[in-house]
């Protein structure tokens, strides 16, 4: 709807107040203003229902209700299409009337009239005339006069005189009345309607007392008759009076009376030319306003009628389309807007149904895909914590999956990755790998198991390779090969350590017996036969050496025994600062051994003799290391995150880099009379308690660091 | 689906009222101006001299034209109240006619109160006639008290035409008041 339309009505409403003050009528309330007061009344009303209807679309174009439109077209349309015709109509009925009434009050009819009005006062007036001046004459017939002197013995001969008069003058009567007003004489034309004589009129007495000479017009009994008055006198004084009178003719009276009676009428309507002009307006007026109004409320209510069940459709689809599709119109005509309105209540019905139907599919997919989700989080969270390697190969030989521990375990390069082909990867120390595969993809009965040494980072690997060909059926089946590397190195090496250790214990054992005898045996020749001997330096030598390697090979016995049956540890709750001040009261002696206890008393979860025993260890190196220099040796305790730290640091010698690489290797040592056990019992210790020994620092100084949680911890068995 | 009539709003009632409003102030603005009116009395009448009203062109032509015109006199006395209505004494309506006979070229004039007639042949002895209230009891005076204030009201009202020629012309007759006195009897 263009702005224009909508601002139709309010240029309405303003056209129509410039109507109203057009027409505002001049006078008070009359008879032809009282119309035009209606007319104001009914334009106010109109100009009032437009203004308001304007401002109502106005406001509907910002509020955008349904239907509005659509109405306000239909409403403008229907009343313009009314308004046009009337408007039409109204305009040239004013045009029509106009011409009318030039015609009514045509110049040649009011000449006519005008015309008609002289020739009948003209005949009124003749008569007048006549009858005067027949008066004046019978007042002087001396004959006559002279019979009224003599009376009564004139009676005959003034009647006979009067009769010659009447009919000489033509009268219809004449009547003699003496100054008392009592008719003495009459005479008429026809004969004596009644005995009375009638009296002397009113307007005779100015006759009788001036002695003039009057007439008058009476009307009586649908007949006019003219009547005149004069003066009888005898010696200039007046002894009566004459009254004649002539019975105007009835169609010349009826006829005059005619013409005057149109030449009112006429000059009536002429006066009240611009009242009939404005009341036949008016009239039009308000037969044209009453009309567009009706038309109106009509267009308003067949509008409202039309458009209301589009309106429903509307706000029902603006439901519809923000998603409520509960939305139904209850009630509809029987037309084909009450079609469309069944229509829509069975598409939202269907729309509401597919809708429902497709949530639940979605749930379902929903749920399925979560649990895909589920089960693929949970598989891709087995092979990234999974310590064992995973290599999944489909049937062209493409990697199509990988774990993180694959690449780990074997150390592969960035080109290993999924989509790549294993046989252009296998080169190297990876061949036997690709081995495995081939011997896989070989074999009849779908699974392999081989034990492959692998030479990774200098570090030789003892890998267990298992691997299944997948066979899969349908579309959603794999085929391919699944291979499953896992690290049995230190599996290997526990078993190697447990048979070592069993082969050490009895060796121990064995060598250990007789060692004590012969170490008894030295130091008994020494005490016996030292004097008898000639040489005793050879002699002391001798058994000296003796003495020095048996117990030498008892302590290689005892460390050997110790490793192999190393305690369990029995962790409880310690102080940290203890292990720290029985170090310091151990190793008083040494002046340069410098203890910096831990800021604060802190627990810690371990076994305090075998802590104790790593620290005596460490202490130990530290001052073989410095026992030329005399450098310091620095003690100190520290708690970071958790771990409780011991720190040993010395500023000897230090340690070399291939020193370092196996420092914590059974059987290495640097030293001609160590067994290489010490620091391999200690790290073992340090992994038994869930804690760490590690060497931070090789030279300048040698830093040893020792880290046992604080919390309970998980205790491995031995 | 039901028919709905439009129902005007509070605005078309807000303008309704603001026209009532002009139609009062166009009928206050269009009061005609008050005539002198001279009020004695005797010992026992009230009377009342009016006039002349003065006489429109459109009356001198509608007599001239032949068409009968008349003056109906109004005359009401109220006594004065301050903080209410007039409470009213007396009221006595007067009409004069005029009706003109163009053929005779004379007028009838009439007073239909006391069934006085004559004739006469000029239309200001007939206007002078029915125009003016010369010395006319209205009142008796043992109606009124003796310093109490009244007032008398004259509205007239013109009407052309025959007298009675229709039932509706005398029911919408308000008349203008043409003169206002207040008297106080000693």
């Amino acid at each position: 709807m263009t702005g224009f339309m909508r601002m139709l009505p309010l240029l309405m409403a303003i056209t129509l107040w410039f109507v109203i003050f057009a027409l505002w009528p001049d006078q008070p309330p009359s008879e032809p203003s009282f119309i035009a007061w209606i007319n104001i009344t009914l334009l106010v009303i109109l100009s009032g229902s437009l203004l308001n209807y304007g401002v109502r679309l106005l406001r509907e174009r910002k509020e955008r209700r349904a239907g509005s439109r659509l109405r306000a077209k239909l409403v403008i349309a229907l009343v313009s299409m009314l308004l046009i015709p009337t408007s039409i109509i109204q305009v040239t009925a004013n045009q029509m009337v106009e011409k009318g009434m030039d015609v009514w009050f045509d110049v040649r009819v009011d000449t006519l009239l005008d015309q008609a009005l002289n020739l009948a006062q003209g005949f009124y007036a003749r008569v007048d005339s006549d009858l005067k001046h027949g008066l004046v004459t019978v007042m002087n017939d001396d004959e006559l006069l002279g019979y009224v002197a003599t009376l009564p013995a004139s009676y005959s001969m003034l009647n006979t005189r009067m009769n010659n008069l009447m009919q000489h003058e033509g009268w219809d009567s004449i009547q003699v009345f003496d100054l008392n007003e009592r008719l003495i004489a009459h005479v008429q034309s026809e004969g004596l309607s009644g005995l009375e004589s009638e009296a002397l009129e009113e307007e005779a007495k100015p006759t009788l007392t001036l002695g003039l000479v009057s007439t008058k017009l009476i009307t009586r009994d649908n007949e006019e008759i003219a009547v005149g008055y004069a003066p009888l006198r005898a010696h200039q004084n007046i002894v009566g009076t004459l009254r004649a009178q002539i019975v105007l003719p009835q169609s010349v009276v009826k006829n005059a009376r005619a013409v005057e009676t149109d030449y009112r009428t006429y000059r009536e309507l002429e006066r009240n030319r611009q009242s009939i002009r404005s009341t036949f307006t008016h009239a039009m007026l308000i037969a044209t306003l009453v009309v567009i109004l009706a038309a109106g409320i009509v267009a308003v209510g067949f509008a409202r009628r039309l458009t209301s069940p589009i309106g429903d459709l509307a706000r029902a689809l603006e439901r519809v389309t923000e998603g409520d599709l509960t939305v139904s119109i209850p009630t509809a005509p029987e037309d084909e807007l009450g079609s469309l309105v069944d229509s829509f209540n069975r598409m939202t019905l269907r729309l509401k149904q597919n809708v429902e139907a497709l949530e639940q599919t979605q749930k379902e997919l929903t749920g399925a895909l979560d649990s895909s989700r589920q089960r693929q989080y949970v598989l891709e969270t087995l092979l990234a914590n999974l310590q064992t390697g995973v290599l999944l190969i489909d049937a062209t030989g493409n990697i199509r999956l990988l774990n993180q521990s694959m690449r780990e375990l074997l150390n592969l390069s960035a080109k290993w990755v999924p989509g790549r082909s294993i046989s252009s990867l296998c080169s190297g120390r990876l061949q036997l790998v690709c081995q495995f595969y081939d011997e896989l993809c070989h074999q009849e009965d779908g699974h392999l198991q081989r034990e492959l040494e692998l030479m990774v980072d200098h570090n030789n690997l003892h890998i267990l390779a298992r691997g299944v060909k997948l066979s899969g059926a349908g579309s959603a089946g794999f085929s391919g090969y699944l291979m499953v590397l896992d690290d049995v190195s230190s599996l290997a090496e526990a078993q190697r350590h447990r048979a070592w250790s069993e082969v050490a214990q009895r060796l121990a054992h064995e060598i250990k017996n007789p060692l004590t005898p012969i170490k008894l045996a030295a130091e008994r020749l020494q005490r016996r036969f030292r004097k008898q001997v000639d040489n005793t330096v050879v002699f002391d030598s001798c058994t000296h050496a003796i003495i020095t390697q048996v117990e030498r090979l008892q302590r290689l016995i005892g460390d050997f025994s110790d490793l192999a049956r190393l305690p369990k540890p029995k962790p409880a709750i310690v102080h940290a600062r203890e292990l720290i001040t029985d170090m310091a009261e151990l190793y008083g002696a040494y002046s340069r051994i410098h203890v910096q206890q831990f800021a604060d008393d802190t627990l810690c979860y371990a076994d305090a003799d075998q802590i104790r025993q790593i620290l005596i260890n460490l202490m130990d190196n530290a001052l073989a290391a410095t026992e030329e220099s005399l450098a310091p040796v620095h003690l100190s305790g520290n708690i970071d995150q958790e771990v409780v730290e011991f720190h040993i640091q010395d500023s000897g010698l230090g340690i070399s880099e291939t020193t370092a690489e196996h420092i914590f290797d059974a059987y290495f040592s640097t030293k001609e009379s160590g067994s290489g056990l010490g620091l391999a019992i200690a790290k073992r210790i340090a992994d038994e308690h869930d804690g760490d020994l590690i060497l931070i620092s090789k030279a300048n100084p040698t830093h040893f660091c020792l880290r046992l949680p604080v919390e309970e911890p998980n205790m491995e068995q031995s | 689906m039901s028919w709905t009539l439009p129902v005007f709003s509070k605005s078309a009632t807000v303008l309704a009222v603001v026209f009532g409003m002009f139609f009062q102030i166009s009928i206050a603005l269009s009061a005609p101006q008050l005539s002198p009116m001279e009020i004695t009395y005797d010992d026992k009448v009230l009377y009342c001299s009016v006039g002349p009203v003065a006489v429109s062109d459109q009356v001198t032509l509608a007599l001239n034209q032949g068409t009968a015109v008349a003056f109906s006199w109004e005359i009401i006395i109220e006594e004065v109240n301050d903080y209410w209505v007039n409470n009213e004494i007396g009221e006595i309506v007067i009409v004069r006619q005029a009706i003109p006979d163009l053929i005779s070229r004379s007028l009838i004039i009439t007073d239909t109160k006391s069934a006085i007639s004559r004739t006469v042949h000029t239309i200001d002895d007939a206007t002078e006639f029915i125009s003016r209230l010369d010395h006319f009891p209205i009142l008796d005076r043992s109606l009124l008290t003796s310093g109490v204030t009244y007032s008398v009201r004259v509205k007239l009202h013109v009407h052309e035409g025959e007298l009675g020629d229709s039932w509706w012309a005398e029911a919408v007759r308000f008349g203008k008041t043409v003169a206002l006195e207040d008297v106080t009897l000693p």
